[in-house]
């Protein structure tokens, strides 16, 4: 125990006096104050306006009208399906969608809660322009950059230093190679984590410095149309908790494909599925093969939003097992091949 | 004076006949069967099929405090043999076995008597020498902070420990290489072509280094290296090694004798055929005539006899050379 924490305190401060991590945290932060800037604009532009354009006066439809909207939408889809007109895709989220909708505007009028002052988890940049809205964008904008960060440090402090060589001077001490797999592991995701609650820390201070310091709150649905509402800093801590499983899954990703691959393909090919993960789970969801689900993009946070998880009707607890299973099976394989492995 | 001569001509002489520590019999590192085959892919990882045979069943004893050389013609296996005992290649097949430690169960135990430097040693070239040594030391699970300035200064590299190692040159990195391989004292000391890139002072200092070590802290030295000469002079014994097995374990007082039993004379007389007749009659050896010089490949001769039987006959001998085989040769004999 005490190697293992010799070693991930070695790695941490190899991470925090490496300078691609510190060209990743300007970079994150730059962007981010242009985000706040356009933001701010944004804001102002919106305050311009006729206030009917965008919500909230007398004039816009009450909760249950809205349901009945999205009701008759609903039924128009169903039978546009069932009458062959629409061809409906595994990957089609519009059913799902819809329902959701009719149930929050169900909801809200049952609770006579007003529309305007809630808005539904996962969405970005929704126009209410509050200090918590804000700060939650940032947060979603920050932890996006930081899973990409956590795939270069990773991929640089694992298959990088088996390519250049200064694995095989760490592993000529006396210390096993899964407690400095777990070690490196843990250092490249508390590294990425603290940059990225650091980073949303900074942003709730200007949040609250220069936004609007009504708080809304946040609305949760899931497949099964239950829906729950948390206010906005519960809803950042889920976020930042749902991102730690992201952190943590693309670190041990860029491990997993680290073992058979490279440097470039353990950077290459973590970046790609992250990236595009939406793009590959609907292509793979599509092909309409089974246990394709087992492919998808597991982002526990969609599961909760009205637009649904990216299989239909998977419920987060499903989704939640099934990236333990991923999980679990990765560590293994990466363990046991890191074990076998020689090094150059 | 003529002892200090003595000393200069064979430096080997300098050690003291009491310092040899090895005591043949006793086991120290023992390489028990050890069979690796490279493969590519998966099957590099479930070690099944086809492959590159880099060990072939290779067995080898070494004892304690030993100085002990690997030779062998690139391929043989000598690079791969270090790192199977450094833990860094998996064996398909085998065991190394440390003092009744096994590599495989005590790993931690195992390596930490072991000090190793395999290859070009590579370090994180953008932080510095002392970051690099502090950091593998920390790894190593501390050493203080005296030990490692102590080992800095041993291997000359003060002035510059604190630039990054990107800046270094190959004889620096060597040395930092060395430095990192012995700071923590080990009682196995591996090393891979250390004296790769260095100059003719560095390669002085890292026998004079390997000697001390054996000598005042009775470390057991596993080395490997390209130059001959180096391995004449420095080890106790000797294996050379061809497609993946030792084909020969030879002591040195073995290499020197094998090396001075077969001889080439070469004679500059005046009448060359005639000696050359004379010494197939007189020794029964072969000998060869080009031009005024005269070749006699000599075995277990005096050769001053020779010198002595061609002037009692009345040739007039301008030059008078004896070519002992050297080890080069003995490499090429023993590793075809």
């Amino acid at each position: 125990m005490k190697k293992f924490f010799t070693a991930f305190s070695l790695e941490c401060k190899k991470v925090f006096s490496s300078r691609g991590f510190w060209i990743f945290a300007v970079v994150i932060f730059v962007l981010c104050l242009i985000i706040t800037a356009s933001f701010r604009s944004l804001g102002e532009l919106i305050e311009g306006m006729d206030d009917s354009v965008v919500s909230g006066d007398e004039n816009s439809l009450s909760p249950g009208e809205m349901a009945d909207a999205y009701q008759a939408q609903l039924d128009e889809y169903i039978a546009a399906v069932e009458s062959g007109e629409i061809e409906k895709k595994p990957s089609d989220n519009t059913e799902t969608y819809l329902k959701n909708m009719v149930a929050i505007c169900r909801y809200c009028e049952e609770k006579g809660i007003d529309m305007s002052k809630i808005v539904t988890f996962g969405s970005i940049g929704s126009l209410n322009m509050s200090a918590g809205d804000y700060v939650i964008t940032m947060s979603q904008v920050v932890f996006a950059f930081v899973a990409i960060m956590a795939i270069v440090l990773a991929a640089k402090n694992f298959s990088g230093e088996i390519d250049e060589g200064t694995m095989r001077m760490q592993l000529t001490r006396p210390i096993s190679r899964s407690v400095l797999l777990s070690a490196k592991h843990l250092a490249v995701f508390v590294s990425s984590m603290v940059t990225g609650i650091v980073f949303t820390v900074f942003f709730m201070v200007v949040g609250a410095l220069f936004f609007d310091g009504a708080t809304y709150n946040v609305l949760l649905v899931d497949a099964y149309q239950n829906i729950a509402i948390i206010n906005t800093y519960t809803a950042i801590l889920l976020q930042i908790l749902f991102y730690a499983v992201t952190v943590a899954t693309v670190i041990q990703l860029t491990y997993f494909v680290g073992t058979f691959v490279n440097k470039t393909g353990a950077l290459a090919i973590p970046l790609v599925l992250f990236l595009f993960a939406d793009t590959v789970a609907s292509f793979l969801y599509n092909t309409g093969l089974p246990f394709v689900g087992l492919f998808t993009n597991l982002s526990w946070a969609q599961a909760l939003t009205p637009d649904g998880a990216p299989i239909r009707g998977m419920s987060i607890y499903t989704m939640m097992a099934v990236t333990f299973v991923w999980f679990a099976g990765m560590t293994a394989v990466n363990y046991i091949a890191f074990e076998k492995r020689d090094l150059k | 004076m003529e002892e200090f001569s003595e000393s200069v001509k064979n430096p080997s002489a300098l050690i003291s006949p009491e310092t040899f520590a090895y005591a043949p019999g006793t086991s120290y590192l023992s390489i028990k069967g050890v069979t690796k085959v490279f493969r590519k892919g998966f099957s590099h990882l479930i070690k099944k099929g086809d492959g590159i045979i880099a060990l072939d069943n290779f067995s080898l004893e070494i004892g304690k405090g030993e100085i002990f050389g690997i030779l062998g013609p690139n391929g043989a296996g000598k690079s791969t043999l270090i790192k199977v005992i450094t833990g860094l290649v998996v064996p398909d097949e085998g065991s190394v076995t440390l003092e009744g430690l096994d590599f495989r169960r005590d790993k931690e135990k195992f390596m930490e008597k072991i000090g190793a430097q395999i290859e070009t040693p590579v370090f994180f070239n953008k932080k510095s020498g002392l970051w690099n040594l502090e950091y593998l030391a920390a790894l190593q699970g501390g050493l203080p902070d005296q030990r490692i300035k102590d080992i800095v200064e041993l291997v000359g590299l003060s002035e510059r420990i604190k630039s990054r190692v990107g800046t270094y040159s190959m004889g620096m990195r060597q040395r930092l290489g060395i430095a990192q391989a012995i700071m923590h004292k080990p009682e196995l000391l591996v090393l891979d072509e250390p004296i790769n890139g260095l100059d003719p002072d560095g390669i002085a200092e890292v026998r004079d280094l390997i000697r001390r070590l054996r000598d005042e802290y009775g470390t057991t030295v596993l080395f490997s290296s390209h130059i001959l000469g180096e391995m004449q002079t420095l080890c106790d014994r000797v294996a050379f090694l061809s497609k993946g097995r030792p084909v020969a374990v030879k002591t040195r007082e073995e290499i020197e004798k094998g090396v001075g039993e077969t001889a080439i004379l070469s004679v500059i007389c005046d009448e060359p055929n005639r000696a050359a007749a004379l010494i197939t009659d007189t020794f029964g050896l072969r000998t060869k005539v080009q031009g005024a010089t005269l070749y006699v490949e000599v075995k277990s001769v005096n050769t001053a006899d020779i010198n002595k039987a061609l002037i009692e006959s009345g040739i007039s001998v301008v030059s008078f050379n004896v070519n002992k085989r050297t080890l080069e040769e003995m490499y090429k004999e023993l590793t075809k």
